[in-house]
């Protein structure tokens, strides 16, 4: 395991892989930093350009992005008091509240630093644990897949919305589209009304492109030209965070990075959740409950910590199952799909240089980010004062060549399109898009292995309490379900 | 007085009763698995979907604090999008009318006016220079063709 991590070092040595991580980092910090633009929507309009790459290269420029973003998002969270990216939204309580006082630089280190501390532990963690469940992994059969893929969809829509029944209806509807098609087993045409272009169904890349960047971009324009956006940054103090300050917040930031992995690695649940239950979690147990919100640093430390955390465990099912931990994992999946390799427990042994590369790759990722973070402070910190009404357009062109070029086919332009508009309308009346999207991905990989286990069994159903992992996914699911509907029900009453 | 998430159900139901309607045509090919067969899934998901608009439904007529009005969420803010939504569909055909270079130039420019971006050579040279970079590095360095349009 040793040399592969030396190979995986080497590989991201490469000049050309190098630059595009940093690339990638640089980039992904701009984006996160400015509001409107999501990690999700910078991953998904600079996956195209990816296509002409080389695996290692694109991938670790999505990567870069990824990681970039996540950070990115406190910088306009801490210096306008709008959180770049949802991940960020945590932040904001803390962070502004020590901007006021004109700490903004000891507030921006401290959130690189602990961005940094949260990408690190999640990435060590997804490099030990994940070869030994890609082993596990491979003892799964047609039942078990089916199992996971149930698990998945449920614990997706029972934590991506507010509305617990807008979550599931989510999942449902991406359920449905994923149907659209040739049947997978007996090559049945479904609702494709003739066309040829449907009969390869819809293509994940066109479809998330356009729920996520269209569709964000369409919002986006409500607000265009209403009021020129104000972005006045107060003049702050060059003062970073100190060294003893960092050894007392370092338990909390060790114990969101570790809590923003396990999150992190459960599919649905992605950075902007992480960030909610580290800053909870850190106010619960901390002494001073009463600080937070005032402008202390656990109050950064705990959800940039989190929302970091969650790069390296959204990576975990990816690579080992195949299934994506979050949003921007399924764009991730997209990427290697598109790069001919299949996520999932063979991946370990047929392209293990890949593999180890991606966590080399994700180590170094956080290096450049704590370099970047901490020396370009002032830089991003400007960022904001590009005019969003320039931005916007420039999404919405990009898309449209993003979704264009995956299959040289206009028709995915307007699935892009049509999937952008009905996003938008979706974002309107509060069904979250995530579910959709992973979905789409499940769907099939749910219908496949539940069919093919039935063949298996000769028409019975005994596949679902005969195997014992099967059972344990199968409990997990109903376990989610029926916790999720509990809370909702708190909640009302 | 109509709340968002009625409307939302309805439509949901409306569309999945389509979809379990044309599954329920699907013929049975030669490959028989079990008696499943293509339609299995698709009714499958499209029933369960049914049940959970109707769900959805309960809930709003039960509690209405849960859920807001459609004039309150699709107010006059949506007029913006809306024409948005309008551009990009033009933009669309019209790459495959007048091909890819010239639309985008167009609609950028198009695109930056309606949102006041107030400098004309800004304007000019932001729609100028974004498409000619696009169209060197995805044509040009990506090899991808990227479509000519019908006048070509």
């Amino acid at each position: 395991m040793f040399s592969l991590i030396l190979g995986g070092f080497q590989t991201v040595f490469e000049p050309s892989v190098m630059l595009f991580l940093i690339l990638g980092v640089v980039g992904g910090i701009a984006i996160g930093s400015l509001p409107g633009l999501t990690a999700t929507m910078g991953v998904a309009i600079l996956l195209p350009f990816t296509f002409g790459m080389e695996a290692t290269q694109g991938l670790v420029l999505l990567l870069g992005i990824y990681i970039g973003a996540i950070y990115g998002g406190s910088i306009a969270a801490i210096l306008l008091k709008t959180p770049g990216t949802p991940a960020a939204a945590a932040t904001v309580y803390d962070g502004y509240s020590l901007v006021q006082k004109g700490e903004a630089t000891k507030a921006l280190s401290m959130s690189a630093i602990a961005s940094f501390v949260g990408g690190l532990i999640s990435t060590i963690m997804l490099m030990t644990v994940s070869p030994y469940l890609a082993k596990f992994a491979l003892r799964f059969s047609a039942p078990e897949y089916f199992a996971l893929a149930v698990f998945g969809l449920t614990i997706i829509a029972s934590v991506s919305s507010k509305n617990i029944l807008k979550g599931i209806l989510a999942g449902f509807f991406g359920l449905i589209i994923a149907t659209f098609g040739m049947d997978p087993i007996t090559s049945y045409p479904r609702f494709t009304f003739g066309s040829l272009d449907l009969l390869n169904g819809f293509s994940v890349i066109p479809v998330l492109i356009g729920l996520f960047a269209i569709s964000e971009a369409l919002f986006q324009m409500e607000a265009l030209g209403k009021s020129e956006e104000k972005c006045e940054i107060v003049k702050f103090k060059k003062e970073y965070v100190t060294m003893k300050e960092l050894i007392k917040v370092a338990p909390t930031m060790i114990k969101s990075a570790i809590m923003g992995t396990f999150i992190g690695s459960i599919p649905g649940a992605g950075a902007d959740i992480s960030a909610f239950v580290c800053y909870n979690e850190a106010k619960r147990t901390s002494k001073h409950p009463e600080k937070f919100g005032t402008g202390i640093l656990e109050g950064i430390a705990a959800p940039e910590a989190g929302n970091n955390g969650v790069t390296g465990g959204a990576l975990v099912p990816l690579l080992t199952l195949g299934v994506p931990g979050d949003a921007v994992a399924a764009i991730l999946l997209g990427a290697l799909v598109v790069q001919g390799l299949a996520p999932g427990p063979l991946l370990f042994q047929q392209n293990p240089d890949v593999v180890y590369g991606l966590f080399s790759a994700m180590f170094m990722g956080n290096i450049f980010m704590l370099i970047f973070g901490l020396i370009g402070i002032k830089l991003f910190s400007r960022v904001c004062e590009i005019p969003k009404n320039i931005i916007v357009p420039l999404i919405i062109f990009l898309s449209v060549i993003g979704s264009y070029s995956l299959n040289n086919s206009m028709f995915d332009v307007f699935v892009a399109i049509t999937f952008g508009i009905l996003g938008y309308f979706m974002i309107k009346v509060g069904i979250p898009q995530s579910p959709i999207v992973l979905s789409i991905i499940l769907g099939p990989m749910a219908e496949t292995n539940l069919r093919k286990s039935i063949l298996m069994y000769e028409g019975s159903y005994a596949f679902l309490y005969t195997r014992p992992i099967t059972v344990v996914f199968i409990i997990l699911a109903i376990i989610s379900i029926v916790s999720a509907y509990k809370k909702s029900r708190v909640k009302v009453a | 007085m109509k709340k968002i998430n009625i409307v939302t159900g309805i439509i949901f139901i409306i569309f999945s009763i389509f979809i379990f309607i044309q599954a329920i045509g699907f013929k049975q090919t030669l490959i028989v698995d079990a008696g499943l067969g293509a339609g299995f899934f698709p009714k499958l998901i499209a029933a369960a979907t049914i049940i959970l608009s109707v769900l959805l439904i309960i809930s709003a007529v039960k509690d209405e604090s849960l859920t807001s009005k459609v004039s309150d969420v699709f107010n006059s803010d949506i007029k913006k999008p809306l024409l948005g939504m309008a551009l990009i569909l033009a933009y669309g055909f019209s790459i495959m009318i007048f091909g890819y270079l010239v639309s985008t130039i167009v609609f950028c420019y198009i695109f930056l006016q309606i949102f006041r971006v107030k400098k004309l050579i800004t304007k000019i040279a932001v729609s100028v220079i974004f498409s000619f970079v696009i169209y060197f590095i995805f044509g040009t360095v990506f090899l991808i063709s990227l479509p000519t349009g019908l006048l070509m």
